[in-house]
């Protein structure tokens, strides 16, 4: 293959990628470009006239984004929390039995893996209710806790693990539980915390179900919040959603831009082996 | 205690309360509804405070939910888990639905037990008439608000349109008016999904309905000439580049961006319009079908009470009357830019608001929006909605989308009593 | 392992159960009338072709799911792994970023995205000479352009995965596979997609599994499933006949009759993977 051949290739392969870049900012870019811009402007064409904070300190003015966001905080920490000191155990107990009970179980697990979470949630809801969990932090959290994927993932890293290392530490007497949080759940930090936040920023952008489960007021989320804000009966405020909106997405996209190297490399080293 | 706060509360004394828990402390009574922290509930929570101090005996609760169909999905399960609301804010296009489904308790027996008709005494009778399910008051009318046409004056001028037509014959000429000149199409409705607040307009403006009794038997009647023809005009507009056909939220974006000429739209958004619009927005009454009379479906809620406590049920009957009270409407229809049920209020207002006195006048045409009886009531809804796309993209004639949809709901609906 | 079978137990398996037994009830949630109708709801709904359709569409959203979700990103991977050299960080970021928005702002921006006139994306359609396209109210545009924003909200997540996949061949080898033709293509066959394989398979699961919830919020806001039900799948149609028509037994019949169809897929996937997995070691 001749060098200019090589070129072309990577012209062409270059602008496919930033065409699909471009196409993918574009919808957050005219997000945050409305947030910005005086009211009268929303329509206006790409470019706007004159750029303005109006719309968030409207915002910020008429809903308690503070509260939304520490629901927010206590919702997603405490789905991830829950998902890890429920997974881990769970996890590794599945990666070493060889039984067939524990066969069966994980069966099952995958299997509700793959249910959606929204045919069990009318049924969760009514539960909730009855025990008087409703609105109520401790309600939004712990079905939440129950997922399948968290154990499946971590089951697959744990496989992995080296039996040996495992077999070493039982006949140096360690008990199962100090195993598995001695050596393999240090061994196994970096797939646990890419776990951690995933689980965190889906959680943190979930929807449905906070809305349906703590709807009232002082409980709502961000991005339920920001929803409500924007089915208005009397229309749609396109600058002042833009702007909550902005607001909701913030903590998740500089989290992911902080820590995304970590991310990636914990992703690019562990997901995959599993 | 529930004799001893009947007692009380049987003389008309509106501003004190007896009620209370058998100990002494409060009632609780909860309010669910869909006020947004941006559109409303600020106004909510500050009645709430007033109810709140002047009846130390009641304790209410808002809880507000995103929009009617979230409200009714909790209100819902709510009753399920037996954790209902006591009062909450019911759509018009439910209540013959809630009214049967439901464990509502009627307005009309909460006058019986408790011996106050309060603010249905003021309303005029059309009004009061949306909250009734044959005859029967179930519910106090509260929230309302009618179509209006909003329009951009500024773009009618450049076309050539100097004044608003009245009926929709002008329109019609005025869209063609700007569409030859290479405008977008004109005629705007605001469409919500899932419901038929434009297609009844029409269809009544028409001389049709929804609904019919016959022989003691709710029918449907929209696939009767009058609802078929007013259905193929429409789609017709749509045919020919006339009229729009978008979602909710895009036609308000048509609207505001200055290309769409109108927002055919309740009246509720007169102030989220003023406020992005560059131009000149002004309102137009909802154009009529030649010499025919105006006939429109009110939009908004009624105030339902579903304790089934008595002493939880007084307060809720209570603080109901409380809300709809001119005093509390007042507050309210300001803020919320609602109609007010009882004449005569906010009239400074409306005297400062044009756009908002157009509705006003409109409020002798107001017919109760049609709601589907039965388990399945709702669901029929969703058939005329989904029968209406069908016409609009132009799958189907009007009469071939509305006859079977007409059948299939007479079959769900079967045996549905009416007056 | 106790307290994770209890939470199971009562979130997960315990509905589930529940969900089965109000399949064969005629209720609305709230009566206390609950009518017994056996597999009246099952026998109507198979017989139904209102249902026939939602299936078809159903798979639709499966097909677009599996182009976002797997064609799309083992494509872009592939490009990236060849010719992006130290730009790879980047496009990894910025693709990524749409996925940790949430879904409720991303389907609001999309909303305006598709407006027919004005619209961005009518607006470039224009610039090719292609005529306004009525996406969200068009019954044959309206499930694409719904399945789009869920595969664009999604595709960051398979990107990486597949990114992070596809690097573990290394690039000298898929340069040899490219170059030599014939014994370049056993090369791509007995020693490439071996090495790829158990990526490609999680890909393709995940796409499958995650086609219908990843778009289930996009449908609420911009379609709501319309315009007359062109744009509904069997999941949205668990949730609009359950939670908001309230069909309960009908919504759990359709409900079943989903978990039927995504349990065996995911059984039939799940070989497949143990498959590719044994095939790697």
């Amino acid at each position: 293959m001749s060098a200019s051949r090589h070129r072309l290739g990577r012209l062409i392969g270059n602008a496919v990628l930033l065409a699909a870049v471009a196409t993918t900012l574009a919808p957050l870019l005219w997000m945050l470009v409305t947030s910005l811009r005086p009211k009268q402007d929303v329509f206006d064409g790409a470019l706007p006239s004159a750029l303005t904070f109006d719309n968030f300190s409207a915002v910020l003015h008429s809903v308690d984004i503070g509260r939304q966001l520490l629901n927010s905080v206590i919702f997603a920490g405490g789905v991830t929390l829950g998902q890890l000191a429920i997974g881990i155990p769970a996890a590794y107990a599945f990666s070493q039995s060889r039984g067939r009970w524990s066969r069966w179980a994980f069966a099952v697990l995958l299997l509700t893996m793959s249910v959606p979470f929204v045919v069990v949630y009318l049924p969760n809801y009514i539960l909730l209710s009855e025990v008087g969990l409703l609105d109520s932090h401790a309600g939004m959290i712990l079905p939440q806790v129950a997922s399948a994927y968290g154990i499946f993932l971590l089951r697959q890293h744990f496989q992995a693990f080296p039996r040996a290392i495992v077999e070493a530490a039982r006949i140096d007497g360690a008990s199962e539980w100090m195993v598995l949080w001695r050596v393999v759940v240090p061994a196994s930090r970096s797939a646990i915390s890419a776990l951690a936040i995933f689980v965190f920023i889906s959680t943190w952008n979930e929807y449905v179900w906070p809305q349906l489960v703590a709807g009232a007021p002082g409980m709502q989320t961000l991005s339920v919040g920001v929803a409500a804000f924007a089915s208005e009966e009397a229309g749609t405020q396109w600058g002042s959603i833009m702007a909550a909106a902005t607001i909701a997405c913030l903590p998740t996209v500089a989290a992911f831009l902080a820590l995304r190297r970590q991310i990636f490399n914990v992703l690019l080293e562990g997901a995959v082996k599993g | 205690m529930g004799i001893t706060s009947l007692a009380a509360c049987g003389s008309d004394d509106a501003d004190t309360s007896s009620a209370s828990g058998a100990d002494g402390t409060p009632v609780e009574i909860q309010y669910w509804h869909t006020n947004s922290d941006a559109n409303g509930r600020p106004a909510v929570q500050a009645l709430v405070r007033r109810f709140n101090a002047a009846n130390p005996g009641i304790h209410v609760t808002e809880r507000t939910y995103d929009g009617y169909a979230a409200l009714l999905e909790n209100v819902q399960t709510g009753i399920a888990s037996r954790r209902p609301p006591d009062v909450a804010t019911v759509g018009y296009n439910s209540l013959n639905y809630v009214a049967g489904n439901f464990p509502v308790v009627p307005v009309s027996e909460l006058v019986e037990r408790y011996g106050d008709e309060g603010p249905l005494r003021a309303m005029p009778e059309n009004i009061a008439a949306l909250g009734q399910q044959d005859g029967r008051q179930i519910g106090l009318p509260y929230g309302l608000s009618l179509l209006v046409v909003f329009y951009n004056a500024d773009l009618l001028r450049r076309a050539g349109v100097s004044e608003a037509p009245r009926d929709w014959a002008g329109w019609e000429a005025a869209a063609r008016t700007i569409a030859r000149s290479g405008g977008d199409p004109a005629i705007n409705f605001q469409q919500y999904p899932g419901d038929n607040f434009i297609s009844q307009a029409l269809i009544a403006g028409n001389g049709g309905a929804m609904t019919q009794c016959v022989s003691g038997e709710t029918k449907a009647a929209f696939a009767q000439p009058p609802a078929v023809e007013a259905m193929s005009w429409w789609a017709g507009l749509i045919r020919d580049r006339l009229a729009l056909n978008v979602t909710a939220d895009q036609s308000m974006q048509s609207f505001l961006a200055g290309r769409a000429a109108t927002l055919i739209t309740s009246i509720a958004s007169r102030e989220t319009l003023e406020q992005q619009a560059r131009f000149d927005v002004q309102a137009a009454p909802f154009p009529t079908f030649g010499g025919k009379p105006q006939q429109l479906p009110a939009g908004g809620n009624t105030l339902m009470v579903f304790s089934q406590e008595d002493a939880k049920q007084e307060a809720a009957w209570k603080f109901a009357q409380f809300l709809d009270s001119r005093p509390s409407l007042e507050t309210w229809v300001h803020e919320k830019g609602y109609l007010s049920p009882i004449p005569g209020v906010a009239r400074d207002f409306t005297a400062r608001n044009p756009m908002q006195a157009v509705a006003d006048a409109e409020l002798p045409a107001a017919i109760p929006w049609t709601s589907w009886p039965g388990r399945d009531g709702l669901a029929a809804t969703q058939v005329v909605s989904d029968a209406t796309d069908t016409i609009l993209g132009g799958q189907k004639s009007a009469a071939d989308a509305l006859t079977p949809a007409a059948e299939e709901i007479d079959d769900t609906i079967a045996g549905a009593s009416c007056q | 392992m106790a307290p994770a079978l209890l939470l199971f137990g009562a979130f997960v398996l315990w509905p589930i159960a529940r969900t089965g037994w109000l399949s064969l009830h005629d209720w609305n949630l709230v009566s206390p009338d609950r009518e017994f109708v056996g597999l009246d709801n099952y026998s109507e709904l198979l017989g139904d072709p209102d249902f026939h359709r939602l299936l078809g569409r159903t798979l639709m959203y499966v097909a677009i799911g599996l182009v976002g979700g797997f064609l799309l990103p083992v494509g872009l991977a592939m490009l990236t792994l060849r010719h992006a050299g130290r730009a790879t960080g980047v496009y990894q970021t910025l693709l990524f970023v749409p996925t940790v928005i949430t879904t409720a702002v991303g389907a609001l921006v999309w909303q305006f995205m598709y407006l027919p006139s004005g619209g961005p994306v009518n607006e470039l359609l224009d610039t090719v000479g292609i005529s306004p396209v009525n996406w969200l109210k068009d019954p044959s545009t309206a499930l694409p352009a719904v399945g789009v924003v869920g595969a664009w909200q999604n595709l960051g997540f398979s990107y990486m995965i597949a990114l992070a996949g596809l690097s573990a061949v290394s690039p000298t080898l898929l340069e040899a596979a490219e170059l030599d033709g014939a014994s370049g293509w056993q090369l791509l066959r007995h020693v490439v997609l071996p090495l790829l394989m158990p990526t490609l398979l999680f890909l393709a699961t995940t796409a499958v599994l995650h086609a219908l919830p990843n778009v289930f919020v996009a449908i609420e806001i911009l379609t709501s499933g319309g315009p007359a039900g062109s744009s509904s799948n069997l999941l949205y149609d668990v949730y609009s006949n359950g939670l908001r028509f309230f069909r309960v037994g009908e919504a759990s019949a359709e409900a079943v009759v989903l978990m039927a169809l995504i349990g065996g897929a995911a059984v039939w996937q799940m070989r497949l993977i143990e498959r590719g997995v044994t095939y790697e070691r």
